[in-house]
């Protein structure tokens, strides 16, 4: 028997979502200064309407659900689920009011490619957006990075048992620190250093490479965002093509690969462990499967000759791999170049790369290497159960931060996601066949959406069907927060409809 | 204004290519009655006079701006080739030695162009949320795949025409966001005001 959702179910979801809103209002307050700073009326007007807007239905669900109740797990999952659909809305007030999207559809779709750092676009006249709109489709990137929820967590919602509820819901199982707001800071500090460092590092090389200052700095800060958050946006239409530049193509990888990095490890690097690097089993499947992947695209990219030098190859292909692993979708060729000029081969060897993905606890999205590392690890138990003697016993461990043993809950969860984002891969491409795109391309763009990447091979544009945008945004969205809490919400619909 | 001066541009290149086109037939009816009337080493400059005409036709046509789109769609049947690309200057132009990236927008994509630093002197506006940049005609070799650049799609440009002269773009305010953001001011602080006179007269009693 399903149970009816009580009344206090409801106030206390609603509660926290407007908690949360309220916390978003904040971040939106941002791209104001941007816009004071550089004198832009309209935009500056835009942010100001969407915050009033955001006040409104926070201090709404704030005084109607007010409540002093903890959450419970449901509640905590689907707070999570919904505030990403609400700051998807509320994000794409702003961008909508710009003038620069063609349906209010649209702009729901950059946003949620942006708080799901996936990086796939539908902004019309890129390079004619003003400043602090340009900076709010690279902050939400840098938000969904961390986490909604990590974000008021941090400054916004003072110490409740719930926020590891919370915290979980988004994606991120595993605690860096015993606290979940000490956590959900330390994600903060290393993220901000990371930032004024990559800031500096990509200014000053803009700055050497011919940009003006501003602009130099503006898109330092921005490409910095979106690489470090695995997301991949970027000021310009051209995407990385826009710079033209060898060092700002290097310096985005080291950022991206960062990003791709589980934040314990980084936490064991910043007080002086660093030998976790090479002991950690994440490292080791990256690397690995960067090589297995590399492989593939490189003999693809071979066959085709279109580069015949093997730098030039190695340019191309590796960034646009890396780029594909890592999840954050930079690309230094034109969308419809990966299926006019690349061949199947090289271009399967891309959707494998963005299939797996980066760490857990990291800002990537896709199935991720961990989950990869155990299921491999269960492999070879089984394999050695199979050969031993019935007798032996048979231990597999990994390192991972420390010493661990396999165990078949683990092994049950990594197979279980996995499952999962191959469903998600394959529902996208099922979508993408329905409307006419040809499977190589489908599947592509499918995997990109729902692994949180942002390469494109072209079908991403205006033009494409409604029905393929919201399989897009769903993708996005159950990609992002990795399927539990968005299970949890469905199961609470459905018990509202049927529950007694 | 600027889309009418893309007209008569355009309307330029179309009155070149019927002329060129009125010439050639004038060409050839010159040669036919040649034929009739004077023997055929005297025909030789009127084959000549046609072969120049239809070689002048061929390269007006070529000469006609070829799309962004074409361009990269058609990349493996335009690289190596001369090309002529227009579009509006956006971005920096980032100078790098002799030569800068100058990026080329259609309005359909955005192409990475080549160019002498020397040749960018010409380049007063550059497009962004303030400014409409220049729009410039760039003739130059298309590469899909430039060896120099490793691996870039992109245009080296020989020579640089510009067609229509950006200029800065006036912000205006937006009376009715203006408006709207007015009301919304005034509904939220009602409404602040609403929530907190219950929680004072709670905290009174």
């Amino acid at each position: 028997m399903i149970l009816k959702p009580r009344l206090q179910d409801l106030k206390i979801i609603g509660f926290y979502l407007g908690k949360i809103i309220l916390g978003l209002t904040l971040t939106l307050s941002l791209p104001v200064l941007i816009g004071l700073a550089f004198h832009e009326i309209n935009p500056t007007l835009d942010f100001l309407i969407a915050i009033e807007i955001a006040l409104i239905f926070g201090i709404i669900l704030n005084r109607l659900c007010f409540t002093k109740d903890d959450l419970n797990w449901m509640q905590g999952m689907i707070v999570v689920s919904l505030s990403w659909l609400v700051a998807m809305v509320l994000g794409a007030i702003p961008l909508y009011l710009s003038g620069h999207y063609k349906s209010f559809l649209d702009t729901c779709f950059e946003t949620m490619s942006g708080f799901a750092t996936t990086g796939l676009t539908l902004v019309q006249n890129l390079d004619h957006l003003s400043y602090s709109h340009n900076f709010w489709r690279h902050l939400i990137m840098f938000i969904g990075g961390q986490g909604i929820v990590i974000v008021a967590l941090s400054f916004f919602i003072k110490g409740f048992s719930g926020a590891f509820k919370m915290y979980v819901g988004e994606a991120r199982d595993e605690k860096i620190l015993p606290n979940v707001i000490h956590t959900a800071r330390f994600i903060w500090l290393v993220s901000i250093t990371y930032f004024i460092l990559g800031t500096l590092a990509l200014g000053i090389t803009g700055i050497l490479n011919g940009m003006t200052s501003v602009n130099a700095f503006f898109h330092g800060a921005c490409i910095f965002m979106a690489a470090f958050d695995t997301g991949g946006f970027t000021p310009q239409s051209q995407n990385m093509l826009y710079y033209h530049s060898l060092s700002f193509e290097i310096i985005t990888v080291v950022i991206m690969i960062l990003g791709a990095i589980n934040f314990r490890l980084h936490y064991h690097i910043w007080t002086g462990n660093r030998r976790e690097i090479f002991k950690n089993i994440e490292t080791g499947i990256l690397f690995t499967t960067i090589m297995i992947t590399f492989s593939i695209a490189a003999i693809g990219l071979t066959q085709t000759g279109i580069y015949p030098q093997a730098l030039t190859l190695f340019r191309k292909g590796f960034y646009q791999l890396i780029s594909g692993h890592t999840g954050t979708g930079y690309q230094t060729i034109y969308p419809v170049q990966f299926i006019n000029d690349w061949n199947a081969l090289s271009v399967t060897g891309i959707i494998y790369a963005m299939a797996l993905g980066g760490a857990v606890c990291s800002t990537t999205g896709a199935i991720k290497i961990l989950r990869i590392g155990i299921i491999f690890k269960a492999l070879k138990e089984d394999l050695k159960r199979i050969m031993l003697p019935e007798r032996a016993v048979i231990v597999e461990k990994f390192h991972h931060i420390k010493k661990v043993f396999l165990e078949d809950k683990p092994v049950r969860a990594a197979l279980l996601i996995t499952l999962c984002y191959l469903g998600l891969y394959g529902f996208g491409t099922l979508v993408g066949i329905f409307y006419g795109y040809p499977f190589l391309e489908s599947l592509f763009e499918s995997t990109s959406a729902a692994a949180n990447v942002g390469l494109s091979c072209g079908i991403t544009n205006i033009t494409m069907p409604a029905g393929l945008k919201l399989t897009y945004i769903f993708q996005m969205w159950a990609g992002r927060l990795e399927f539990m809490s968005i299970f949890v919400l469905i199961g609470f619909l459905a018990a509202a409809i049927k529950g007694k | 204004m600027i889309k009418n001066q893309k007209l008569k541009y355009r309307a330029d290149s179309v009155e070149r290519i019927v002329f060129s086109f009125l010439l050639f037939l004038s060409a050839i009816r010159s040669t036919l009655s040649a034929k009739q009337c004077y023997p055929l080493n005297a025909k030789i400059p009127f084959f000549l006079l046609l072969s120049f005409f239809i070689f002048h036709f061929s390269l007006t046509c070529f000469a006609q701006p070829i799309s962004s789109t074409e361009l990269i769609n058609k990349a493996k049947q335009y690289d190596g080739k001369t090309v002529v690309y227009e579009g509006e200057v956006i971005g920096d132009v980032m100078k790098r030695g002799d030569y800068a990236w100058v990026n080329l927008n259609d309005d359909k994509n955005v192409l990475g162009v080549w160019i002498p630093r020397d040749l960018t002197k010409e380049i007063l506006f550059t497009g962004n949320y303030k400014t409409k940049g220049d729009w410039i005609e760039i003739t130059g070799i298309f590469q899909r795949a430039c060896n120099q650049h490793g691996g870039d799609l992109d245009i080296h440009a020989q020579t640089i025409k510009k067609i229509i002269p950006g200029r800065p773009l006036q912000e205006k305010l937006n009376p009715a966001k203006r408006d709207f953001a007015f009301i919304l001011l005034v509904i939220l602080i009602i409404l602040f005001f609403a929530c907190r006179l219950p929680l004072n007269v709670n905290r009174k009693r």
